[in-house]
């Protein structure tokens, strides 16, 4: 992860020169730039952006460093060079913009907190997860879409924990399976073979 | 996200239980039916991940709640443990249809019953081609016939765990020859290893764990540890013949060794000599080895300066004391653990160690009948980083008790056991003066003929799970998981009536069941 940083800082510093006048160029013309900008590049700092695109065609902008860490499918992306920073956005149109938001948030902090003790890391968590069926099962899918390994192991995690010790009925009412397909027989030996599972 | 630290705290316990209760019933939006099953969106993976995190006890509920699941299940399930005995043999194709894709497999036969056979193994390991972990307990009836069939057909073999099996050395080699990936071997109480055969020792690069226990004729297995260039890890225990040549033709070869642990082998100062030129050694156990002598433990010391654990019972034989633990303390300055039990150490030693071993965070005092509070005073005042302690069978009182949880700043958890001098109301003392301590105190006699082995197994469980308690929460749940599957504490209850094609089958498999012995963790 370090190595990826520094590369990212180098590469960064490269367009000093040009951010320190207040140009870059685009498009074969030299513009203006943000004053935000110039000050970072001055300052070395590698404050790289990268554009999401969520299905509602929002965008989200969002420090390069803190996805390339923790989504597989973008630091590949960037790796391989099929990103283009200047122009274009990643498009996930499997990713609402609420969702897109928290997985965003999520990453972030776990970057700038990266060395906190474990107990607030874990309380952030939970207070993270505080959602509802819906919003779990959108995070958890658009985890999935990113490969965000912490955080579908945090979810699964969660999940697993509704499942623990339960019985198979309960686990069918919490999950809303209303209809198991199994043939009448196959439930009927099943709960004759194994009941303390019910 | 701005929130004060009570409030996050309080909104995490709202949360977990929210899950616990939360009944998806009651939440959906317009776009989602409201009959919908949460998990029917979800890609197989998604299941498989979910899956992958539970218990074998739980994870096996979920393979009937639903069709889906069963089958997801049935498909990704890597770890088994089957109760082998001889009836499980004809079920065999039908359990590995159904499960697909194990990689761990544990065949356990108790001693009473006949087990599978080399045709079972050989139909395993034919349809178990990804397998990398294998434990054989208790299957008389498997010989080398059947472990050169999963040489053949397992090339992906890592881990290969043997106890109380007859195929003797051939059955060993059957494997370790053909399976050129193998990097953990463990044999215990193997039969038919006099057959005058020896463990092949050459193309072995691979192995790096090496773990006999009880075996006759252990000495085969010498061409194989000193043949693996790479081995780190190494246990002997309980196996006959003289282990100091083995041990210096490893010293001399093995760079690599990391982790040695000797227990009840005839091994003397010349052996632990060999073990001295393993430099970056970092855990070192020698139990109930009645030859070795300050002598060997004082070359050791001053050659492996990486030493970070230390367990020596010297079985009061009186050969290991004094002197080589100041050697230890002078020179093995990482020292991080250490475990005492049946030799005679004074203050000198342990005022050593107090001082200069300055990473000491786990220390273990058993049977040690010279230490008594004068000499435990050291150990309160100096070892700074102590967190763990625990003392057992030796003369301290309570003055001692109270001034080691005075000292010792950073001290997390103090057991006591079986110190006679100790009376209960140093419990409330200690609750008193040091709250955050978790102190525990029991006098309950034990055996005294049995007394040194419990020591010993106690003091490697506390300094397992001392040690465990430090590690990464995933790799200990991840440990846990997998032992789960393979301690015999939950047995598959394989659904044969579900097999392709559904038709409903009496399932035979019940004998084998653990039924309800089936513990969360």
């Amino acid at each position: 992860m370090e190595l990826l940083c520094i590369r990212q800082w180098i590469s960064g510093l490269l367009p000093t020169w040009l951010s320190a006048w207040c140009i870059k160029p685009v498009g074969g013309a030299l513009v203006r730039q943000e004053p935000e900008y110039i000050l970072l590049a001055l300052m070395g700092s590698p404050l790289k952006k990268i554009m999401l695109c969520s299905s509602e065609k929002e965008i989200f902008s969002v420090e390069e460093q803190v996805m390339v860490q923790h989504s597989v499918i973008i630091n590949n992306m960037i790796e391989d060079g099929s990103y283009n920073h200047e122009e274009s956005k990643i498009p996930l149109d499997c990713v609402d913009s609420k969702t897109l938001k928290k997985v965003i948030d999520y990453c972030t902090h776990h970057t700038h907190h990266h060395n906190d003790n474990q107990e607030d890391l874990e309380a952030w968590d939970a207070q993270f997860l505080n959602v509802d069926s819906n919003g779990l099962y959108d995070l958890l899918m658009a985890a999935n879409y990113l490969e965000i390994r912490n955080l579908l192991d945090l979810i699964y995690g969660t999940i697993k924990n509704m499942i623990k010790g339960k019985k198979i009925d309960e686990i069918r009412r919490i999950f809303n399976i209303k209809d198991h397909g199994f043939t009448p027989e196959e439930e009927e030996q099943n709960r004759k073979e194994y009941p303390h599972f019910y | 996200m701005g929130q004060s630290p009570s409030t996050t705290v309080l909104s995490s316990e709202f949360n977990r239980q929210q899950f616990h209760d939360f009944d998806f019933d009651f939440d959906f939006d317009l776009r989602n039916p409201i009959d919908h099953d949460f998990t029917a969106y979800l890609p197989d993976d998604c299941l498989a991940g979910i899956f992958s995190h539970l218990t074998t006890a739980d994870r096996n509920r979920c393979s009937v709640v639903c069709r889906r699941w069963h089958r997801v299940d049935s498909q990704t399930r890597r770890r088994l443990s089957l109760n082998a005995k001889a009836e499980l043999q004809d079920h065999l194709p039908a359990v590995f249809t159904r499960f697909e894709s194990v990689t761990k497999l544990g065949l356990r036969c108790d001693r009473r019953s006949t087990s599978v056979n080399d045709e079972g193994l050989i139909l395993i390991s034919l349809r178990c081609v990804n397998l990398t972990w294998l434990k054989l307990r208790g299957c008389r009836e498997i010989t080398e016939a059947g472990m050169a069939a999963v040489g053949e057909n397992c090339k992906a073999l890592k881990k290969l765990s043997c106890a109380s099996c007859v195929f003797g050395i051939k059955g060993i080699n059957a494997v370790v020859s053909r399976c050129q990936g193998l990097e953990e071997l463990s044999v215990k109480r193997l039969r038919g290893a006099h057959d005058g055969e020896e463990v092949v020792g050459s193309g072995t690069t691979s192995v790096t764990s090496v773990c006999l226990k009880e075996i006759v004729n252990g000495q085969s297995f010498a061409p194989l540890m000193i043949g693996s260039k790479r081995l780190r890890s190494l246990k002997v225990i309980g196996c006959l013949g003289d282990w100091d040549d083995t041990l210096e033709k490893i010293g001399n070869l093995h760079a690599a060794l990391v982790d040695v642990h000797l227990e009840k082998i005839q091994v003397s100062d010349v052996g632990l000599v060999g073990l001295s030129k393993c430099l970056s050694l970092d855990t070192l156990h020698i139990v109930k080895t009645a030859e070795c002598s300050n002598v060997g433990l004082n070359l050791v010391a001053e050659n492996c300066r990486m030493l970070r654990k230390l367990h020596v019972d010297g079985w009061r034989t009186n050969r290991i004391g004094d002197d080589g633990l100041i050697s230890v303390a002078k020179h093995c300055i990482n020292l991080q653990e250490l475990a005492l039990i049946g030799i005679y150490p004074t203050s000198s030693s342990l005022e050593a160690i107090a001082s200069k071993c300055k990473a000491l965070e786990r220390l273990a005092l058993c049977g040690l009948n010279t230490v008594g509070d004068a000499e435990i005073e050291c150990v309160a005042n100096k070892c700074v980083a102590l967190r763990k302690l625990c003392i057992k069978g030796c003369p301290i009182s309570n003055v001692g008790i109270e001034a080691l949880a005075s000292g010792c700043p950073n001290l997390v958890k103090f057991k006591v056991r079986r110190c006679r001098k100790v009376t209960g109301m140093v419990v409330e003392w200690v609750r008193e003066h040091r709250e955050s301590l978790a102190f525990s105190f029991d006098n309950s006699d034990y055996e005294a003929l049995n007394a040194s082995q419990i020591d010993h197994d106690h003091a490697v469980n506390d300094m397992i799970a001392f040690h465990r308690e430090n590690e990464e929460v995933a790799a200990a749940a991840a440990a846990a998981e997998a032992s789960n599957g393979y301690n015999g504490l939950a047995m598959l209850r394989a659904t044969f009536g579900f097999l392709a094609n559904r038709s409903v089958v009496q399932s035979a498999l019940r004998r084998w069941y653990n039924n309800d012995n089936v513990p969360a963790q």
